[in-house]
């Protein structure tokens, strides 16, 4: 519920890192440094995207962006805590006789 | 000696779980950044992408028909270079937190009175945020710049060919793909982490790695802040209900024998 709650709110602020980032990939041949940049920081960028495309832009990316949370978040958790399991036991072991040594 | 061990093996679990979920989840961060970068009709020419979805389900039906399951997948080494953010950021939040309160991570006050406590925890996750942020952003846009390319098969159309890269073709022997109208090979601009690193420093210069940093500070930051927050909160309530169960209990027992 949380992880949704912070997806609406940041779903803005990650539609324009995602411009930010990838604006360099559409570039035409023959551009050269910076000269052809699109967007220019967070400010710039969210008022060129809401002129262009209002809220709708702002939200572009919204639907996989809660579709990917559960999954994350589950596959994530079951495997923290089994892997976690295992390097305790498997590092218990290692030091083991060091401990012993030391006592 | 041990508490060290548990650390690692806290951080080898994360990077574990970390790499687990990128695998599962990396199909749908490939059509959430295609959708981010997708622009409106408003938008000039040479802010359009070269594709066009409606939905998710509609982005992911056009990725498998024109490039294939491995577009669902690309992106996927920087991301998980992306894992060692992780064992960056808690190392740095574990020493800043000893030397603002002199606490271990997830280590519980005695005493109830520790404003001083919570402002130097959200410190330690300030700093140690925005160090591992600064170190590993780089493969966030080699990550968004590999899922925003289109693996074409050989193009049927004018506009179906993809730019080349400043690099040129010099590398590649054979083409793998057909050719544009001027004769010229017709190859993806980035291929691979270091032949993409390579065509970004040439194009765009180092800057280029850097772009959105900001913006993304702004996401994260805070999002660390409240998570931190809530699990040191969460730790300490937990340990103070502990303390006050078992003082019940004594009490209990007490009471029997009196």
């Amino acid at each position: 519920m949380s992880g949704m709650a912070s997806g609406i709110v940041t779903c803005p602020l990650d539609v324009i890192k995602t411009r930010l980032q990838a604006q360099g990939s559409f570039r035409k041949p023959g551009m050269n440094g910076t000269s052809g940049a699109l967007y220019h920081g967070m400010l710039s960028t969210a008022r060129t995207i809401w002129r262009e495309d209002g809220i709708r832009g702002m939200y572009r990316g919204l639907g996989p962006m809660l579709l990917g949370y559960l999954p994350t978040w589950a596959v994530y958790m079951a495997v923290y805590d089994s892997s976690r399991d295992y390097y305790y036991t498997k590092m218990g072991l290692c030091l083991a006789p060091v401990s012993r040594i030391l006592n | 000696m041990y508490a060290e061990n548990r650390w690692f093996a806290r951080i080898y679990a994360s990077i574990t779980a970390g790499a687990c979920s990128t695998l599962v989840t990396n199909p749908i961060w490939v059509i959430k950044t295609r959708l981010m970068s997708q622009v409106g009709s408003q938008a000039p020419e040479e802010a359009r992408t070269p594709w066009n979805y409606r939905s998710t389900l509609d982005a992911a039906r056009k990725m498998y028909r024109a490039e294939g399951f491995r577009s669902f997948y690309s992106g996927l080494a920087p991301a998980l270079l992306g894992l060692s953010h992780v064992a960056i950021q808690f190392p740095l939040y574990e020493y800043f937190k000893l030397q603002f309160t002199g606490l271990e991570m997830g280590a519980n006050t005695t005493t109830m009175d520790s404003d001083h406590h919570w402002v130097g925890i959200l410190a330690a996750t300030f700093l140690s945020k925005i160090c591992a942020t600064s170190a590993t952003y780089p493969h966030e846009v080699l990550r968004t710049r590999l899922q925003t390319q289109q693996h074409m098969y050989p193009a049927s159309s004018h506009e179906e060919i993809s730019f080349r890269g400043a690099l040129g073709s010099a590398h590649i022997r054979r083409p793998p793909g057909a050719s544009s109208s001027d004769g010229m090979l017709n190859l993806p601009r980035y291929r691979g982490m270091v032949r993409t690193v390579k065509t970004m420093l040439a194009e765009e210069g180092w800057r280029a790695f850097y772009n959105g940093m900001g913006t993304n500070m702004v996401r994260a930051v805070p999002a660390a802040m409240t998570t931190m927050l809530t699990y040191e909160t969460l730790k300490t309530s937990l340990f103070h209900l502990q303390v006050e169960g078992r003082r019940i209990m004594e009490q209990q027992e007490e009471g029997t024998y009196t």
